[in-house]
């Protein structure tokens, strides 16, 4: 059995757990708002019950997209074991469905952010016979009139969610797969919440999904399904889908998020390290741990066989005694399996790049399709981001790409058959041991 | 007179193979004491295979196949296994092979019970439960702006307990052919260092000066293709797409006509297919594609045939274990890269192998018990329906736009140019084979499958008309002769 609550900018969390206890707020306001105030002061939490009121940033040259932006919406789920979510949602007119001031609690802690920001940043849909990618974001943009409306016929194996200003997503809770099985103790499942929203492009429709498993994983997905609408007569660009000498076109894909971190809530603490596995020089088979602070904006690579992965980490706050597990998040680039090519854009053949937040960097390229609010002058693509300032003591954006390939079937006529993409945020020191189980002896 | 006679003796050929092929399928399946899996799906597509517990690679699936919706079976592999599990600690040069040295059967299977199968059906592995099998929500069949069309899904899981391991091995079988081999590695740490400041692995809480040591799991898959009526008319092929200086990307396909061993190229893209060559129009096919692969383990000094990612084989019974083989085979070779010894595999019945490997690095969420970590790829189902599956709507005028304006193209330079697929080594044929079904023209996509059924009455009633209008024209040609002999 699980819990779920979703609320529209107004911070009404403690309600929803006092009433759970049996508390009338209405006819016990002194004792609740007493009671709650004492719980605050009390907790290690340093996240905010409300979500932010949204503020409208991109104003677009030529094209105006609806500044109709979509409030931003608390929602909390609990699962049985008692490992709680807490998160804002919003379908941005320009990236579609986001999160933000995201928190995770295992179960019995307390709850803790995440991310102060997740958000797909980039689309870009190479068809091999173009020597130019097609960008989705900024414009054409996954929200505004491309955003689909959810309703029960979209929303398969979930209900919808809805907003106050009317914007609806769906949202899902399934049992995953077995959280462990041990020789001496019950099996145990996980069970996953998802957020999801669909956009439609030209003749392609996108699915953004957010997954947050009762473990404390998060995986950002995408599905890529729609309509092909590219077709040619060439075999070194195209692949047979049943018709008569015309071929499907084959593309390359690169999806690229931006995750703003703020472990444990503070912003300007937190370390970004590359972390891999060096082989010993004059035996290849030990292995040590090589850790490296990332201190500049850089762009950086997946190295497979030294298993390279990314550690974001709280500089001041560990889950333990010890003082030297800080609680922190792993990326690590197990679904990197292909990577983009692309003489035009640097950035894109990297899957990583870390920068200094700035308001104003939010596309990795074609920022300068849109304006912000103040008076910043901001690079048009994340290679102009990527300009070697300081991460120290900083607020930092992680930039991470997906690269897949489109090769049509005949299954992809009259309408494609769904192509995902996902990656994985894991939890890594969050608690001093699995809190789904007794404490190490 | 000749070409038509040809083709009636072509068309026959045709008839008499499909007949066969449905015959074939419609065989009920040979499986020992009974261990028959078979499943339909709510949209009428199945599957079915054998099934049995092997001492040492637990589950093995055999005579595995797949059923479209309103069609016939359709065999894809001979058999399925996890072939090798190897783990490889940080700290020392020791790799073990757990599926040789232990084996993931017999008393290594763990009992299961309703919290490892909350949703399916227990069956018995030597007289306890230990096979979990489950029909549950798949993934999307389609995506449309006005619906999801979701569809379900077979999974089959057994998990073997070694050490203080516990593997999940799994695999899902889709509505859409499609099939997705699986592990889920959990249970408890295995090895820890008493030196707390080892580089090999890491200082955990509450656990004092031990550290617990980093590790590499390296899962081996091998699979039996056996696509159609015959089992050695599979092929295989490695695509790759390389830039070119105008910015387009180019696809080559490289027939694999030997033994090989290949590895993963991220920039190139690399796949890998395997089609059934009875239907060399629009073969079923069968694709692979290498995204789960961040992590690769690499020995070149002890294991060289780490360096590759996918292999293929001759099919060869004593050719099991991707290492650790001659244990059990004396007179056979050792391991996977011996196997790859250059045998031509046309006309062959191939066995593909492919590996994933994961790095694993403790976290305190690992202690007392550790959150399992899953490892899978997708073996995708291509050209095994004729449309969408389950889809009942038509082009949208804006994609038949896009195709009739591609095909009223005259292609430039040489206009009879051959649109078949390149292949290096073997150019495939541009005949009209016997396809599983027909096919659409350009602009006339059609919804509806035909069966094979239908394909084969109208096959058999052309090449009987043709056959009786032949004989009818000779039958004249001998009266006229006879006439003018007459005469």
């Amino acid at each position: 059995m699980t819990n779920t609550r979703q609320h529209n900018k107004s911070g009404t969390y403690p309600l929803y757990h006092f009433t759970r206890l049996g508390f009338n707020p209405i006819k016990h306001s002194t004792l609740y708002w007493f009671v709650f105030a004492l719980a605050v002061l009390n907790s290690n939490t340093t996240t905010a019950n409300t979500c932010p009121t949204s503020t409208p940033f991109m104003q677009s040259a030529g094209q105006t997209p609806s500044t109709e932006d979509g409030a931003e919406n608390w929602f909390q789920h609990e699962f049985a074991s008692g490992a709680r979510w807490q998160l804002c949602w919003r379908v941005h007119p320009v990236t579609g469905l986001g999160v933000s001031q995201v928190s995770y609690a295992a179960p019995g802690e307390s709850m803790r952010q995440v991310l102060d920001k997740a958000t797909l940043a980039q689309v870009l849909i190479k068809y091999d016979d173009e020597s130019q990618d097609n960008a989705v974001l900024p414009i054409p943009g996954l929200g505004g009139d491309n955003a689909i409306t959810a309703n029960s016929l979209l929303c398969q194996s979930g209900n919808v969610l809805t907003s106050t200003t009317g914007q609806h997503i769906c949202q899902s809770v399934r049992d995953k797969n077995s959280l462990t099985t041990t020789r001496r103790t019950a099996s145990l499942r996980r069970h996953e919440l998802t957020l999801s929203a669909r956009s439609e492009v030209d003749t392609l429709l996108i699915d953004q999904r957010w997954h947050f498993s009762e473990d404390g994983q998060i995986s950002p997905e995408i599905q890529l399904s729609g309509e092909l609408s590219r077709f040619t007569r060439a075999s070194e660009y195209g692949s047979p889908v049943g018709l008569s000498q015309v071929l499907a076109t084959n593309a390359s894909l690169l999806y690229t998020w931006r995750l703003d971190f703020n472990i444990n809530g503070t912003a300007e603490n937190d370390l970004i390290e590359s972390i891999e596995f060096v082989p010993f020089e004059t035996d290849v088979v030990r292995r040590t741990i090589n850790r490296s602070e990332i201190e500049t904006e850089s762009l950086h690579n997946v190295n497979a066989e030294q298993f390279r992965g990314w550690l974001i980490s709280d500089a001041d706050v560990s889950a333990g005694n010890s003082g030297h597990t800080n609680i922190a998040y792993f990326l690590d680039p197990q679904t990197s399996g292909y990577r983009f090519v692309s003489r035009t854009k640097n950035w894109a053949t990297f899957d990583l790049a870390v920068t200094k937040r700035k308001e104003c960097e939010q596309y990795p390229s074609q920022n300068n399709l849109v304006t912000s609010n103040a008076s910043d002058t901001c690079g048009n693509s994340l290679d102009d981001f990527v300009n070697g300032e300081s991460l120290i003591n900083e607020d930092s954006v992680i930039w991470f790409s997906l690269s897949r390939q489109l090769l049509p079937k005949k299954e992809d006529l009259p309408v494609l058959q769904p192509r995902r993409a996902h990656f994985v945020l894991t939890p890594f020191d969050w608690s001093a041991h699995s809190r789904f189980s007794e404490a190490p002896e | 007179m000749n070409k038509r006679y040809i083709l009636s003796v072509l068309l026959l050929v045709c008839s008499l193979l499909l007949s066969w092929t449905a015959a074939l399928a419609e065989d009920a399946l040979d499986c020992v004491n009974d261990q028959l899996i078979n499943t339909e799906f709510n949209n009428g597509s199945a599957w079915r295979m054998c099934w049995e517990s092997r001492q040492r690679e637990n589950l093995v699936l055999s005579q595995v196949q797949f059923k479209p919706a309103n069609g016939q079976y359709f065999p894809v592999f001979s058999s399925l296994r996890l072939s090798q599990l190897h783990v490889t600690y940080d700290d020392s040069n020791v790799t073990y092979n757990d599926v040789t040295q232990f084996g993931l059967g017999a008393g290594y299977v763990r009992e299961l019970d309703t919290n490892d199968c909350p949703f399916g059906e227990l069956l018995g592995i030597n007289t306890k439960p230990g096979l979990c099998v489950t029909v549950s929500d798949g993934k999307d069949l389609y995506s449309t702006a006005q619906e999801t069309r979701r569809a379900q899904s077979l999974t089959l899981q057994s998990t073997s307990m070694v050490g203080a391991y516990a593997y999940l091995a799994t695999w899902k079988f889709f509505a859409d052919g499609s099939i997705e081999p699986s592990i889920g590695a959990a249970g408890a740490l295995q090895r820890s260092s008493d030196d707390g400041h080892s580089h090999f692995g890491r200082k955990l809480e509450g656990s004092g000066d031990k550290s617990w040591l980093s590790h590499t799991h390296n899962y081996y898959w091998r699979l039996d293709f056996d696509l159609g009526v015959a089992a050695n008319d599979d092929i295989v092929n490695e695509i790759s797409f390389n830039i070119q200086d105008d910015g387009t990307r180019e696809k080559h396909t490289l027939r694999l006509s030997e033994e090989s061993a290949r590895a993963v190229n991220r920039e190139a893209m690399t796949a890998w297919e395997i089609a059934d060559s009875g239907d060399t129009s629009n073969p079923v096919t069968y694709l692979i594609e290498p995204t789960n692969y961040g992590h690769r383990h690499v020995n070149r000094v002890n294991e060289p045939y780490t360096e590759f990612d996918f292999f293929v084989t001759r099919q060869n019974d004593c050719e099991r274990f991707v290492s650790e083989n001659a244990k059990f085979y004396p007179d056979c070779n050792e391991n996977i890269l011996e196997f790859t010894n250059n045998e031509n595999i046309v006309g062959e019945d191939i066995v593909v192998w492919h590996r994933i490997s994961f790095h694993h690095v403790p976290r305190n969420e690992d202690r007392s018990i550790m959150h399992s970590h899953w490892d899978g790829f997708v073996i995708e189902a291509r050209n095994l329906h004729e449309a969408t599956p389950a889809y009942a709507g038509t082009l949208s005028d804006q994609t038949q736009a896009a195709i009739e304006r591609v095909a009223a193209e005259t292609p430039e330079g040489d206009e009879s140019r051959d649109y078949s697929e390149q292949v290096q080594g073997s150019k495939q044929s541009d005949t009209v084979g016997c396809s599983i079904a027909t096919r659409h023209s350009a602009g006339t996509v059609t919804q509806t499958s035909m069966s094979i059924d239908f394909i084969l009455l109208i096959t058999l009633a052309t090449g009987l008309a043709i056959y009786k209008r032949r004989i009818k024209n000779n039958a004249s040609a001998i009266k006229k002769s006879a006439s003018q002999r007459l005469h």
